[in-house]
């Protein structure tokens, strides 16, 4: 019934695809995958039981390859480089006269053009093409995320994404298992839209015959499009959960804490959820909170250690020795985010980081600004090794937040873009281009004034705003995610729906960048039966993100649900930190 | 209720440890329509049609005289002896009939002609010759079941066997007995057969027993204690089930000999051997046949004997005249001129639930439930214990409900399925499981439809296990078939089967009839759609591919419109030369691989001017094609950008290529000519931006030059270059951009001394913090210093920091002792902390730190 349920029984399902396509090879045999994929499966089929099913050797794809057993499973996305050095491999071991089976399997879906780009090696008779359709995998018991970020650029700019369709089957998949016979799906947005029409179309389709076990229950959908709010992915995040990922970068669920960080001689791997009992109570909170909170908890620890020292009687012991078992990896975990907290703490403290904090916070209060000081700041950024993105990111934030003059602001962008492009290199013009048809350099005057009048109507920066005096660990409103600064846009639009019962003010913000809100009755059977107070009075509400959303917004979600004592599951394509906008712009760059 | 049980065992006969049970499932139409002496009768298994046509060599000579009598006409006649069709036969002397797996009439004419027909009569293949040539003419056919399909086997006047595997592509193989000396040629009885995976002849020639196939011809030794080596007369297989062997009976009548066994293994495993002294024959029996694998049934002109295959033990049942058996799966049917009769063996399953006395959960349940309707409360509940405490409640039920299924009689069937629900009552504290529920649903469900089946309308009488070896989706076949399309819908919905197996084709198959009528096409559209509305997922592309293939692709197009799957809806609008609809229609899908399906076929079968114009106003198809071209086209995609005039998708493309080349005059080039991309787009900035490299690229280039050629400059940013120019102490060449690249001040500062502490440079940077106040402050002096591994350089400019950021500076050295005095001067407590928090192991400084922590709190 509840989310964490059902994430669980995916994982399930894709565990037993991946097996069935591996049953048709006999063991032994290698699996080469793209090193991108590696923690992904790992969260699915951990290499262990990989191993216990046939598979041999592991080994991550490169460009030359030649070693291995007479059997071969590739597993990878459907990406055209990918398949460059497939071929090249096979074509190394026909040269070679070396006898291989090649088993290729694409997550989760094969392309045409794959398909096209083999047949240009002629080797579409050597290879077997299998697809393995993994769509959500649970992070958490309420978050699940389809981990599609590459695909980030696509969605935003050209229509040609493939996010559509992958959704709209991700969607009819959780209507086949919803258990209520219906339910509401908003579409907040152009690419919610697209996402209804494609899953009407699956709906009109034969039933696929996928098992259907009824495991999950949600009464009201909601789809928000990236597109109406592009600010707040670009926040540096201040909860604890935020900064590792800003910091760190969190790969599906879990972060890689080095050397530096902990000060042991390997890497940690560290898994963030609620299963972790220390992290399920830190995770939405500043660091400042976490000191306060760690100290607590080891006093605790010390307590019951002390106690247990002074335990005389066998029983009493006895009850002892049984608690350890709890109490030693309460310690371990406790150090592990002590360690991560410290570390954050520096890279935040540090002069500079102080300084693009408060530069993001000034924009965001829209104070008046003196614009040759902001220059000066920017080009002194500029000199100061400070990395490409932070600079593009403050200057799109800039660019929306700004109420001046369109012509004023552009001048002064313009200005610092020509000082960018000096310093960073000639590949970055289409960067900026980029960012411009994105809307983010340079956004129409729509955008911006939407933008203002969200801020004013929607009240989404705080009137009392001094960091200090927001209490951080009893948060009355989102704007805690942020610090008391903002309150992210497309949660509070969500937030006045839950509130209002309507999407009213939401509509009419939308409205201004021709968007717009429409609220659509989904049914299996055929006849709408009325809907029944009493069995629907149980709202479950899951928030799905077109184009992903950052765990500030995942938090500022939670966050509603505690305050309304609502259950909301939350979906999205991808997880999304302030650089990785900036990142799927760039990856033709490297 | 007890006249139910008593009904039930009352036509029951002991065989063994065995019992038969025999009952009627119509009395025959037929009666006095044709001689059944003198005709020969193929009925079809699973209560299919009866093929009859008259046997000239059974007629008498006076019977010869009285009349013309030829062969032109086959009967068809239903399970009831109803006739239903006519079938004409223009082939001469029928050697033989049979029925395939699709219920196709199969006939063979002596001279070789194999002709095959549908329920309805009708022929739709030309005739085959199966006989090769000199051959003579065919004596005997016998058709059989195999894994390939329907076989086929004659036996010819010269002793040749010849067979194939599967009718639908018959090729004839010829089996002998030329290896054998010719004495040995007589030949007594014969069988296609499947041992283990090989399709054979099994022949008994003058007591020896055979395998041919075409290059082998094997003996297989029966082991038998016969005192006189019998001749095998007659012999039958039993019909291949996955729970058993396949079994073979031989029977010899001289001395009443018959011989039981497994046919992969004759030699070895006999099951039973048996001397009918007792009703030695004078004659072998008519028909031989396996009742299931458990007994054998052989009939003569007035006797039926069935004798069990374990325990000696025998049944004889009296003829009225000539009768045809025909095995199932389950039991025998026996025609008779006036009745359809079934022989079967009672199940172990009703022997526990009717037997007398019986002590199985489901025999205690069943008479529990007729005590309670008899009012004997108390006794009823002693036997509900029974079964309770044994927790066998669940078995109780399950024992009812599989007894329910296997009867005939609605009434029967009804009294067991209600033993079965009063102990459902009875599960109480156990759980009932899912399973069990599903059980009792699905088999009331089926016994409905094997009740209805039954009745004289539809007249497929079918028992439970027959239906369950024939499958569901069959039985709608068979349904259809009959073009009893109403009912099948109705079983199929009913049943739920799977859609694809079920409803959706008994819909697709109606509506194929119904576009061979004559009518508009608008109207048949129409009459089709009415009916298709209601069910989603149907196949309108299935439907609409045959009308083409009928010739109707205008109907085609109208049922096309209203196919929801695009994947299945799109090849056949393309085929049938709707491209743009085609494309249309890919595009609304939101499927991106689809899309591309469509425009690789369209950029095959059209002009490169039709193709291109037909993407070129679909932005999603024109995009996608971009990104292919983008990817593996590259002229064609400048093309494209060229005629639409995407002057600055153009630019980019280019800028994006300059990066993969090496050279620094390519990417000048390339960079010219995204410039003239981006004058002919009037993007301002772009036009400047580019312009900046290709000017700072001619300047890297003399720089090259100058410096004799030793570096390699491309891939630089302006700052990059401006940084090898420091390192080249190229002070002039340095100032020359600072100055055409507008250079700010901090930036050209922050430069330099990044290069001069790289070089290590000391002196020289200290000489520049001197000049006079650098406009970026001290804080880069640190930094870079640090960077470079000077601590004590660092510390030498951390003193020049102001007051206010110097502690900061200090952490960074790692001088936490100074860090702290400075804060401490600042009354900065919270960097206080931070060093606290960095001392670790260091007890003399930590205490520092704390007093000094205290001494600022007390001043607060």
């Amino acid at each position: 019934m509840a989310l964490s349920d059902f994430g669980s029984i995916l994982v399930k399902r894709y565990q037993s695809e991946l097996l069935s396509i591996l049953s048709q090879f006999d063991a032994p045999m290698d699996l080469v995958l793209e090193k991108e994929l590696s923690s992904f499966i790992d969260q699915i089929s951990p290499i262990q039981f990989l191993k216990s099913h046939g598979v041999e050797k592991i080994f991550y794809l490169e460009p030359e390859m030649n070693v291995g057993s007479d059997k071969r499973v590739y597993l990878i996305r459907p990406i055209g480089s990918n398949i460059n050095k497939i071929c090249r491999h096979v074509n190394y071991d026909l040269d070679q006269n070396i006898n291989r089976n090649y088993l290729i399997i694409f997550v989760p879906f094969k392309t045409i053009l794959c398909e096209e780009l083999i047949e240009s090696y002629a080797l579409l008779d050597f290879v077997e093409l299998h697809e393995w359709h993994i769509e959500l995998i649970p992070l958490d018991s309420d978050l699940l995320s389809l981990e599609s970020s590459h695909s980030l650029k696509n969605y935003l700019i050209n229509e040609c994404s493939s996010m559509p369709r992958l959704v709209a089957s991700t969607l009819y998949t959780l209507f086949q298992v919803n258990i209520s016979n219906q339910f509401h799906l908003h579409l907040l947005g152009e690419q919610a839209d697209k996402v209804f029409q494609v899953f009407n179309y699956l709906k009109s389709m034969p039933l696929a015959n996928k098992p259907i076990v009824n495991r999950c229950y949600f009464t009201d959908v909601i789809l928000v499009d990236r597109n109406i709010d592009l600010i707040t992915p670009l926040l540096t995040q201040i909860s604890y959960e935020g900064l590792l990922d800003d910091i760190f970068g969190v790969q599906h669920g879990s972060v890689n804490l080095t050397e530096k960080v902990t000060g042991k001689s390997k890497p940690t791997k560290l898994m963030l959820n609620s299963n972790d009992p220390t992290y399920s109570q830190v995770r939405g909170y500043h660091i400042s909170f976490l000191f306060s909170f760690i100290k607590d908890q080891s006093k605790k620890l010390i307590y019951k250690y002390d106690k247990g020292r002074k335990q005389t009687s066998i029983s009493e012991m006895k009850s002892f020795v049984s608690e350890l078992k709890t109490l030693k990896p309460m310690e371990q975990s406790l150090v592990v985010h002590l360690c991560a907290c410290e570390f954050l703490k520096d890279v935040r403290s540090t002069p500079i980081n102080q300084k693009l904090l408060s530069l993001e916070h000034a924009l965001l209060s829209r104070e008046q600004l003196d614009e040759k000081a902001l220059v000066k700041f920017f080009e002194s950024l500029l000199s100061f090794q400070v990395s490409w993105k932070d600079i593009l990111r403050l200057l799109c934030l800039y660019s929306l937040l700004n109420p001046a003059p369109t012509k004023e602001r552009i001048k002064i962008l313009n200005h610092i873009e020509k000082q960018f492009i000096r310093a960073h290199g000639c590949g970055h013009i289409n960067t900026i281009l980029n960012l411009q048809e994105l809307g983010l350099l340079n956004p129409q005057d729509e955008y911006v004034h939407m933008c203002q009048m969200g801020i004013k109507k929607l009240g989404l920066i705080p009137k009392v705003h001094k960091t200090d005096s927001v209490d951080l660990s009893n948060p009355i409103d989102t704007s805690f995610v942020f610090g008391g600064a903002y309150k992210p846009l497309s949660c509070t639009i969500i937030e006045n729906f839950l509130k209002q019962g309507n999407w009213k003010l939401g509509s009419e913000l939308l409205a201004s960048i021709k968007f717009r809100i429409t609220t659509n009755l989904i049914s299996k059977s055929k006849c709408l039966a009325p809907e029944k107070s009493g069995k629907m009075a149980h709202k479950q509400y899951l928030v799905f993100f077109l184009g992903g959303c950052s765990y500030s917004e995942v938090n500022a979600i939670r966050f509603l649900g505690n305050q309304l004592g609502i259950e909301i599951g939350i979906a999205t394509t991808s997880i999304l930190n302030r650089d990785s906008i900036f990142q799927s712009l760039d990856d033709y760059i490297v | 209720m007890s006249g139910v049980q008593s009904r039930v065992t009352e036509n029951w006969h002991q065989l063994g440890n065995l019992y038969l049970r025999k009952f009627d499932f119509y009395e025959m139409a037929w009666m006095d329509m044709f001689d059944m002496d003198k005709s020969m009768v193929v009925p079809a298994p699973f209560g299919g049609y009866i093929a009859v046509v008259v046997d000239p060599n059974r007629l008498s000579e006076s019977d010869r005289e009285l009349g013309t009598v030829t062969q032109d006409k086959i009967h068809l006649y239903r399970p009831t002896g109803t006739p239903t069709a006519l079938v004409k036969w223009d082939g001469g002397t029928v050697a033989g009939m049979g029925w395939t797996q699709n219920e196709e009439l199969m006939v063979v004419s002596e001279t070789g002609m194999m002709k095959k027909f549908d329920l309805f009569g009708r022929s739709k293949i030309q005739p085959q010759n199966i006989l090769p040539q000199g051959q003579g003419r065919i004596q005997e056919v016998q058709f059989f079941q195999n894994r390939y399909g329907t076989g086929v086997a004659c036996l010819t006047t010269t002793i040749l066997f010849c067979y194939c595997t599967n009718i639908n592509e018959p090729r004839m193989k010829s089996a002998s007995l030329a290896a054998l000396p010719e004495t040995t040629r007589r030949l007594d009885c014969w069988l296609p057969v499947e041992i283990l995976d090989t399709v054979a002849i099994l022949a008994s020639f003058n007591g020896r027993l055979y395998s041919l196939t075409v290059d082998t011809s094997e003996e297989i030794i029966v082991k038998t204690s016969c005192p006189n080596e019998p001749r095998w007369e007659r012999m039958a297989l039993s019909i291949k089930t996955e729970s058993t062997s396949q079994k073979l009976a031989l029977f010899n009548s001289q001395q009443g000999w018959l011989w039981m066994g497994d046919i992969s293994a004759p030699h070895r495993q006999v099951d039973l051997e048996v001397s009918l002294s007792k009703t030695k024959r004078d004659s072998p029996p008519s028909q031989i046949c396996w009742l299931a694998a458990d007994a054998v049934a052989m009939s003569w002109e007035h006797t039926l004997l069935v004798h069990s295959r374990r325990g000696e033990d025998w049944v004889k049942y009296t003829l009225y005249g000539a009768v045809v058996l025909l095995p199932e799966v389950d039991g025998i049917r026996i025609l008779h001129p006036d009745r359809h009769e079934f022989l079967q063996r009672v199940s172990t399953v009703s022997v526990q639930v009717f037997q007398t006395g019986s002590i199985a959960p489901g025999g205690i349940l069943n008479d529990a439930l007729k005590l309670y309707s008899e009012k004997e409360g108390h006794k009823a509940d002693e036997y509900i214990r029974l079964i309770k405490e044994k927790s066998e409640t669940e078995d109780a039920i399950k024992q009812c409900i599989s007894a329910g299924t296997l009867e005939i009689d609605p009434e029967v069937q009804k009294s067991l399925f209600l033993s079965a629900a009063f102990g459902k009552s009875f599960l109480g504290g156990e759980t009932i499981s899912d399973d069990l529920i599903k059980q009792f649903m699905s088999s009331c469900k089926q016994l409905r439809v094997l009740n209805n089946l039954k009745t004289a309308e539809v007249s497929l009488p079918l028992t439970y296990v027959q239906l369950n070896t024939l499958g569901l989706p069959e039985l709608i076949l068979r349904l259809i078939r009959r073009k009893m399309f109403f009912l099948a819908h109705h079983i199929a919905s009913y049943l739920e089967i799977p859609a694809g197996l079920g409803t959706h084709q008994v819909l697709l198959e109606w509506a194929s009839l119904k576009l061979q009528q004559q009518e508009p096409d608008e109207v048949i559209a129409q009459q089709i759609l009415s009916k298709f509305r209601d069910t989603p997922g149907i196949s309108y592309s299935y439907i609409a591919e045959k009308a083409r293939s009928v010739g109707r692709p205008d109907l085609a197009t109208l049922l096309l419109e209203e196919e929801a799957s695009a994947s299945e809806q799109i090849p056949l609008l393309l085929d049938m030369g709707r491209d743009e609809i085609g494309l249309d229609k890919a595009i609304s899908s939101g499927d991106p691989d689809l899309v591309y399906s469509v425009i690789f076929r369209l950029q095959k079968k059209m002009t490169r001017g039709d193709f291109l114009l037909a993407i070129r106003n679909r932005p999603v198809a024109r995009n996608l094609y971009l990104d292919f071209c983008k990817k593996q086209e590259r002229t064609t995609l400048y093309n494209l950008f060229q005629q639409d005039d995407m002057f600055l998708e153009s630019g980019m493309m280019r800028v994006e290529e300059t990066l993969d080349h090496e050279i620094q005059e390519e990417r000048k080039k390339l960079l010219v000519k995204a410039r003239s991309d981006f004058q002919s787009g009037g993007c301002a900035l772009s036009i400047s931006l580019s312009e900046d490299y290709i000017r700072l690229y001619e300047k890297q280039r003399e720089l090259e030059e100058s410096l004799g050629n030793r570096f390699n400059m491309t891939g630089l940013s302006v700052t990059d270059t401006l940084e090898k120019c420091f390192i080249h102490h190229r002070a002039k060449e340095a100032e020359y951009i600072r100055k055409e690249f507008r250079i700010s001040d901090n930036q050209f500062y922050w430069t330099k001394i990044k290069t001069l502490a790289a070089l290590h440079d000391w002196a020289e940077l200290d000489k520049l913090a001197r000049s006079k106040k650098p406009v970026i402050g001290y804080e880069p002096f640190v930094e870079v210093c640090l960077k470079n591994g000077s601590l004590g350089e660092a510390m030498k400019y951390c003193q020049k920091i102001p007051l206010d950021s110097r502690a900061h500076a200090y952490i960074k050295c790692g001088a936490y002792r100074e860090a702290a005095d400075v804060a401490f001067q600042c009354k900065e407590i919270g960097i206080l902390e931070t060093i606290l928090q960095k001392c670790g192991n260091d007890r003399a400084l930590t205490e520092i730190v704390r007093q000094q922590c205290e001494a600022l709190a007390q001043k607060v």
